[in-house]
């Protein structure tokens, strides 16, 4: 069930980086609850939109289908351009801590609370995946002392790795510089930062994507099994970017992917 | 339905090597219509083959709606090409009686695991069009698979490789020329045939590398892949058991790419 959006901080001037002159709203997240008195684990969901806007195609209608699963959800409203690196991640971050520090209020279970992402929704998961804290247990705000560690990642289509997405576009909207040197490519390319501790990973992409290479997704893969992170990749054979749940008309099979990501959820006691 | 012989006279037999001549057991549906066809290749390192990867997929493939067949292939000590001569007299067997079965003669598709997935992976790699001048009216089909399915495959017998498959396979000497030749992900061109092939991400007999870098290349050379990596279970698990929860999944996305490929 969809509740009213809860603000990621109370006041502007406690959200980082603000700017009101930019005029984007202050971030939040869109609660999609199963109140049915047990507890569930939640995703949070990220839609994607090249960091200048979220597509609301891969916000809603995904939150749904979680609900349907079984699993709680939480569409996170997160700043684009022209805020810029670290602005999206900050705010996914404080996402995940405040489903996690009022768990018990949503229904959810505290250790398992995942992040999703579409495109550059998916970017934000890989780097959600591979930056986190445990919290500061000293600070005056409780959201900040849990952790921000998903239990969980979903990119889907993602841009794990920026090679893959060569655009100067891209880059602008993500960081506000056209050319990026290549230790900063590497820094933002979650590809290269996957370690034993990253959360188990769920990712899916159309061989065919014509804007980010699915190379993003097998080779992530490919170094979450290296490093033993569990990790369920499904690749279709067709369709173009941005298919958020699937079609079956235009990209037949595609829309399996979500009831995979369920039972891959479930199995980690989601 | 009776085990059917790939030849009346088996090529390179060797009676004294004491293992029977190469066969197809046909798992036919009795619905008197036209279907595809999966030829399936069970594994077992090129010395055996492994019974729970053979008719229970078989089976499995017939509840999914498409004809199906048990290739038995002579393995080790015979050395390639000898699997591979089997696999591809298996292929344009089925496809010269196609009518005779209610297959469609281009919805032939040949599946195979760990080992059995390499035979599969030679086979969609090293096809000929037929012989037209062969005696054997059998021997001018094609031996070009429609759609091929590599299971935890030992797709590579140059790196990341099972060694025990390879030394099976190619004897205790070989080249690595020979290596190259025999692994797909160098031998992929634009006439590959479609591809369906999962793994899991934790087996430990044969990694993982094996299916992501066969995608890779057939990706390049935009061939259509359905890749599917499940993250639980070990080497071997057929169909799917307890301890690879989520592989279970596969036949049916088999089933799905099969459909959309026209079988």
């Amino acid at each position: 069930m969809e509740m009213q959006k809860i603000y990621l901080w109370e006041n502007e001037k406690d959200v980082p980086l603000f700017d009101a002159g930019i005029g984007q709203e202050m971030p939040s997240i869109t609660p999609f609850l199963l109140n049915d008195g047990k507890g569930h684990g939640a995703m949070i969901v990220a839609p994607g939109g090249a960091y200048t806007h979220k597509a609301v195609h891969e916000g809603a209608p995904v939150a749904q289908r979680l609900n349907e699963m079984g699993i709680n959800a939480f569409v996170l409203d997160y700043r684009v351009h022209p805020y810029h690196a670290p602005v999206p991640m900050l705010d996914a971050q404080r996402a995940i801590r405040a489903v996690r520090a009022r768990a018990e209020e949503f229904g959810v279970l505290p250790d398992k609370i995942g992040f999703m992402g579409f495109s550059a929704g998916g970017h934000l998961t890989g780097l959600c995946g591979t930056q986190y804290d445990a919290g500061n247990p000293d600070a005056g705000d409780p959201v900040e002392r849990v952790s921000c560690r998903p239990d969980a990642i979903a990119p889907c289509y993602g841009v794990l790795n920026i090679n893959m997405m060569r655009s100067a576009d891209f880059n602008e909207y993500m960081t506000g510089e056209r050319d990026l040197d290549i230790r900063r490519v590497r820094a933002l390319s979650p590809e290269y930062h996957v370690t034993p501790d990253t959360p188990p990973c769920f990712l899916w992409h159309t061989a065919t994507d014509p804007i980010v290479m699915v190379e993003s997704s097998i080779d992530f893969a490919q170094k979450c099994a290296d490093q033993n992170v569990p990790v369920s990749l499904h690749v279709y054979p067709f369709g173009r970017h941005g298919l958020d749940l699937g079609n079956e008309k235009e990209a037949p099979g595609t829309t399996s992917w979500s009831g995979l990501l369920g039972k891959f959820l479930h199995q980690l006691g989601f | 339905m009776e085990t059917i012989k790939l030849w009346k006279n088996t090529p390179m037999f060797d009676e004294s090597i004491g293992q029977p001549e190469p066969t197809l057991t046909p798992y036919l549906l009795a619905d008197g219509k036209m279907h595809g066809a999966v030829i399936v290749c069970p594994g077992g390192g090129y010395v055996m083959k492994a019974d729970h990867e053979g008719a229970p997929i078989a089976q499995r493939m017939n509840e999914l709606g498409f004809h199906a067949f048990v290739l038995d292939y002579r393995v080790a000590p015979y050395r390639h090409p000898v699997p591979l001569m089997d696999a591809q007299r298996a292929i344009r067997y089925v496809r010269h009686f196609a009518d005779r079965f209610g297959i469609y003669k281009d919805k032939i598709a040949i599946l195979g695991f760990s080992a059995g997935g390499h035979l599969v992976c030679t086979a969609a790699t090293l096809w000929d069009e037929g012989d037209p001048a062969a005696e054997d009216p059998i021997d001018r089909e094609s031996s070009r698979p429609d759609l091929f399915v590599p299971c935890y495959a030992v797709a590579s017998v140059d790196q990341y490789w099972h060694e025990g498959s390879a030394y099976s396979l190619m004897g205790e000497k070989f080249e690595r020329r020979q290596m190259r030749a025999l692994t797909a992900e160098f031998n992929v061109t634009e006439k590959t045939p479609p591809c369906f092939l999962w793994h899991t991400a934790e087996d430990g007999a044969v990694p993982v590398e094996n299916s992501l870098r066969l995608a890779k290349a057939l990706i390049a050379h935009n061939v259509p892949v359905s890749l599917h990596i499940f993250p639980f279970g070990p080497h071997g698990v057929g169909l799917g058991r307890e301890d690879s929860p989520l592989a279970e999944d596969w036949p049916q996305l088999l089933a799905d790419f099969l459909r959309t490929m026209g079988f």
